[in-house]
């Protein structure tokens, strides 16, 4: 019971129907709907709502005309970078109910986001 | 009853009017009114003037009959050598392709970028005869390139038909998915929709940080989509250092000599590897062109051809070439030929957004 009520205040995010369904670039400089532009207007606010309240930050990737990784990288990534990995685990949960393929894209990202190349 | 014919003139006047602006505004460039490619850097007034007789005095070429820059390309990039030559040299320059017999969207964005260009086209006039063939008369035709025998490539109109042209200095979502739109009948799955619209943001994204250099200045990237009956062809190119010249000045000639990479060859296989760091020296950079290669052996899209600097590659086979020549720039092509019209919910919202509005 305790965890339908936590479930129903959770803080969501529908990327394309709150920000953009064409995902862009790195930066807002490079080009429109850009992944810092996500990352700074909309993921980290949420995320802070959602530490606030102690919910989880649900972001739904469906209905995407792709998932570029430098967009990915810029938000995601990036929270992830800024952030911490302890702090976003288990705090943000990413969605795709009809794009299942999508998980697979972002999930690529995140493995690598804070891991320096070899 | 002349005044309710003025009234109903004015209103169909100003509704034309607000459409433009609308277009405008939804249109993610600057608008810039009179602009030329050609010539970027100078006012209408101090454009060269174009003598109407100029094809008489021009300098007449004759390209390859298989013009296609993917399939043929050492004698293609060489035939753009010797017009831009020709150019150095103060002559206009007239292409006779009446023996064309095959020509593909690849060429025509080649040779359009090449000719809007300053620093190819040494502010020199370019134009000439059509192909006889019809095929290839289609696609130089769609590809708005105008004119019934004699055509002047500095004053190309937009593409229509089977054909989406595009160019601009910032990475643009709404060309991505206008393009992926476009070719929506070619993919059959939303995955292989979405592994094109995202190597059409990483090229864009790679043209806006890299193509340029270590200079501020941003290089212009130049892209098309063909649908063929059977397939859709991308291309994406820009004038640009190339790949390989990027990472050699980023990492430095002497470094790259040191780890073994003395040809361009082994170094464009070991970016696409995800072997070499990016320019900016961040470590969570330079993902784009690993995971096009990566998009490409999942089959997610077909036939990826690579050329830049004195290399071609194929990333689908695998198999890397040194060219006998230097291609400037970077020229990416792939395909995608699957059958099935992809389900993409997103179209409808895609219209109420304006991405299919000029469709």
């Amino acid at each position: 019971m305790a965890e339908i009520e936590s479930a129903k205040r959770d803080v969501r995010i529908n990327i394309a129907r709150d920000f953009s369904s064409m995902p862009g670039p790195r930066t807002r400089e490079s080009g429109m709907f850009s992944g810092e532009e996500f990352y700074e207007e909309l993921l980290l606010p949420k995320f802070r709502q959602a530490e606030e309240l102690g919910v989880k930050l649900i972001v739904n990737v469906d209905g995407l005309f792709g998932y570029p990784s430098s967009f990915i990288d810029a938000s995601f990534g990036r929270l992830i970078r800024e952030l911490g990995r302890a702090t976003v685990d288990g705090r943000l949960i990413i969605e795709a109910i009809a794009d299942q393929f999508a998980l697979k894209e972002i999930n690529y990202c995140l493995e690598t986001a804070d891991k320096p190349r070899n | 009853m002349k005044k309710v014919r003025n009234r109903l003139r004015l209103r169909r006047l100003s509704d034309r009017r607000r459409r433009h602006m609308e277009r405008r505004l939804t249109q993610d460039t600057e608008y810039r009114p009179h602009y030329s490619y050609a010539f970027p850097n100078l006012d209408r007034a101090e454009r060269p003037k174009k003598r109407s007789n100029w094809t008489q005095s021009a300098i007449k070429l004759k390209p390859p009959d298989d013009f296609v820059l993917f399939r043929n390309p050492e004698l293609v990039i060489d035939f753009f050598k010797q017009v831009e030559r020709t150019h150095a040299n103060g002559h206009d320059v007239y292409f006779n392709l009446l023996d064309v017999t095959d020509l593909t969207s690849d060429t025509v964005l080649l040779m359009v970028s090449r000719t809007n260009d300053e620093r190819f086209n040494h502010r020199r006039n370019v134009g000439g005869a059509k192909p006889n063939n019809q095929k290839a008369r289609n696609v130089f035709e769609e590809s708005g390139v105008f004119g019934d025998k004699v055509f002047d490539l500095a004053n190309i109109r937009d593409t229509h038909g089977s054909i989406d042209r595009y160019n601009a200095y910032q990475v643009s979502p709404q060309t991505a998915a206008k393009f992926v739109t476009k070719a929506a009948n070619f993919f059959s799955s939303r995955e292989r929709s979405a592994a094109s619209y995202d190597t059409l943001i990483e090229l864009m994204q790679n043209t806006n940080m890299h193509a340029g250099g270590n200079t501020d200045s941003k290089e212009l990237w130049w892209s098309s989509v063909y649908c063929m009956p059977d397939k859709a062809l991308f291309n994406f190119l820009d004038n640009g250092l190339g790949i390989c010249e990027t990472a050699r000045k980023r990492i430095g000639q002497r470094i790259l000599s040191a780890l073994g990479f003395e040809n361009n060859l082994e170094l464009l296989r070991d970016i696409f590897d995800d072997k070499v760091m990016s320019r900016t020296g961040k470590y969570y950079h330079g993902r784009g062109l690993p995971l096009i290669r990566n998009r490409s052996d999942r089959g997610l899209i077909q036939n990826a051809i690579v050329i830049t600097n004195n290399v071609i590659a194929n990333i689908s086979t695998g198999e890397y070439r040194l060219m006998t020549t230097e291609f400037q720039g970077t020229f990416f092509h792939w395909e995608a030929s699957f059958p099935g019209r992809a389900i993409i919910p997103y179209i409808e919202r895609a219209e109420s957004e304006g991405v299919r509005s000029d469709l």
